[in-house]
């Protein structure tokens, strides 16, 4: 059994405070020096409400940490070099982080894909994973190199998919634990110098953003899980795609369905019957 | 005339928002590229109330920069070698800087004082001005060492201190004002390789933060004492172990936050002093 290593000085690269905040305890637990947490400036939020955790301040951080907001992906690289890292933790981040960067930690750079890699490279594979009608999500911590998604894996796990769940606020609190459970056998990887396992050609998908062909529900052809993947493959994808969705005929009226479930959660919403089953449709919106 | 140099990497280390932002704009004015804003974390603050201006925050803060909040003074060094600074500007910061990290920029850390160094060093420089009855603020560029404002000094300049000055709000403009004006100044002397002007040995004091001795109001004083008093208190921002001003007023024991030497025509209540009237515009119980 490999060594676990102590003491390395650790970069978090992540965008969304609950991750951060859960990754950087995490290797503190283990005993790990998280010297900073990295996150993008986003000019184009300035404008929108602040998360449901609130903005991200020196107050709401993990304290202990160095906090920077990077205006550019050029600056990453001098900016990981004055921090020293010993290795660099990656985790929800949408630029591509050059390979000058990734250069900079002595032990490399990982990052956390929330898909069974090579299956479901992108920007959305949580939804891509329901889109396919696949059984679980897949969680992959691979070492980064200059493509999206394409690094040699380092570990690899899964949890089932649950028909119940509607939202990323009850996924997430099973996907995290599930990828910090992963960290010790990244580490031993790591301090033995492993290149890690090449991803294979076989079995890569890439999905994009979510199009206008799968924009629209139709219950007369698709079933009822069909439906109900569909519109939690569009929750999951955050709105962040070039077209809203997905769209269908309700009581007459184009409405933007947002959440459903495959039994009766008894609250008096609509039960409508589709090609193979009964789907309940509990919130939606005006179409325009 | 020197040159006047351009397209410099700055950091700005500053903590007050409405401080940072008027600095890097004229940086950026004058044809270089504020790489980032240095704040330190201060977790000592975390149950207090955000400042009038909010809290510092990727949506609050100027665009275009790094955003940093070093953990540590430790820090500091490494930061500045990961933002390849030619220079950085310090304006308001808690921490002594480490020779360590003075020695990154190019051209060195220059320091913001509002004294007339090598008089009042230290923590509350305007509030010693206005307890020592000074007609005027000093502001002082110098290069940093590792010591608290002992550095060579590479411009000054004054700010009248008036008797409507009621709070930081009138004073601070003006200071900011001042202090951005001679931004040009410092950095022709930095380009030239200009030492500066050491402080001199003679004249020095230490602006510590005000004690028990200062901390009552006598009514029996002339007005304009009382009004640097309280003025003095409220420039310090309670950032010292001691609360003050306290007066007497109407038999009841107040902290004394603002006043006026002339009648705000508010219903403010005047209180007479040694030579005159004295209006209080705010106060709270003590």
């Amino acid at each position: 059994m490999a060594e676990q290593p102590h003491g390395w000085r650790v970069v978090v690269i992540a965008n969304v405070m609950p991750i951060a905040e859960a990754l950087i305890a995490q290797l503190e637990e283990m005993g790990h020096d998280v010297v900073a947490w990295m996150m993008q400036r986003r000019p184009r939020l300035r404008e929108l409400p602040p998360p449901p955790w609130g903005e991200t301040t020196d107050k709401t951080a993990p304290q202990g940490v160095n906090l920077i907001w990077v205006r550019d992906k050029a600056d990453l690289a001098p900016l990981l070099r004055g921090l020293e890292p010993d290795v660099l933790f990656c985790w929800g981040f949408s630029w591509k982080i050059p390979q000058e960067a990734l250069d900079v930690p002595r032990y490399g750079a990982v990052n956390q894909h929330p898909g069974l890699l090579p299956r479901h490279r992108g920007p959305i594979p949580l939804s891509w994973a329901l889109r396919e009608g696949d059984p679980v999500f897949g969680i992959t911590w691979h070492r980064m190199d200059a493509d999206f998604d394409t690094g040699p894996i380092l570990a690899q796990s899964s949890v089932p998919i649950l028909d119940g769940e509607t939202t990323m606020f009850e996924t997430g609190p099973r996907m995290v634990p599930a990828a910090l459970a992963l960290l010790p056998q990244v580490f031993e990887r790591l301090a033995a110098g492993d290149p890690g396992d090449p991803q294979g050609t076989e079995g890569a998908t890439w999905g994009g953003m979510l199009g206008e062909d799968y924009a629209t529900i139709d219950w007369s052809t698709q079933t009822a899980r069909e439906i109900h993947n569909q519109v939690r493959a569009w929750t999951y994808s955050f709105g962040m795609g070039p077209v809203p969705g997905p769209f269908a005929e309700l009581d007459g009226k184009r409405v933007k369905v947002t959440r459903t479930l495959l039994t009766d959660p008894g609250d008096g919403s609509p039960a409508i019957e589709t090609a193979e089953g009964t789907i309940w449709v509990l919130e939606t919106e005006p179409a325009d | 005339m020197a040159d006047e140099p351009e397209g410099w990497r700055v950091v700005v280390i500053a903590v007050v928002l409405p401080v940072a932002q008027p600095v890097i704009e004229a940086i950026r004015a004058m044809g270089h590229d504020v790489v980032g804003w240095v704040l330190a974390r201060r977790p000592h603050t975390r149950d207090q109330p955000p400042p009038p201006w909010g809290e510092p925050s990727d949506k609050s803060a100027p665009q275009g920069l790094n955003l940093i909040m070093a953990r540590d003074k430790a820090d500091l060094a490494g930061l500045l070698r990961g933002l390849e600074a030619d220079v950085a500007l310090c304006f308001g910061f808690p921490w002594k800087i480490p020779q360590e990290a003075l020695d990154v920029p190019r051209y060195g850390i220059v320091n913001q004082h509002p004294a007339p160094l090598p008089r009042y060093r230290g923590p509350i420089p305007m509030s010693w001005a206005l307890r020592e009855g000074d007609d005027e603020f000093f502001i002082t560029w110098h290069r940093m060492d590792a010591d608290l404002d002992t550095g060579p000094i590479l411009a000054q300049t004054t700010v009248p201190i008036l008797d409507e000055d009621n709070s930081v709000w009138e004073m601070g403009p003006k200071m900011i004002e001042a202090t951005v004006s001679l931004i040009p100044e410092v950095f022709e002397k930095l380009a030239a390789g200009d030492p500066g002007e050491p402080q001199a040995t003679e004249g020095a004091t230490w602006a510590g933060f005000f004690d028990e001795d200062y901390a009552k109001i006598d009514w029996s004083r002339p007005r304009r004492e009382i009004h640097n008093q309280v003025r003095a208190w409220h420039l310090a921002f309670d950032s010292g172990p001691v609360r003050g001003p306290i007066g007497q007023v109407d038999g009841k024991r107040v902290k004394v936050n603002r006043t006026s030497l002339t009648d705000p025509g508010d219903g403010s209540q005047a209180v007479d002093a040694a030579d005159g009237k004295i209006w209080i515009l705010e106060s709270e119980p003590a």
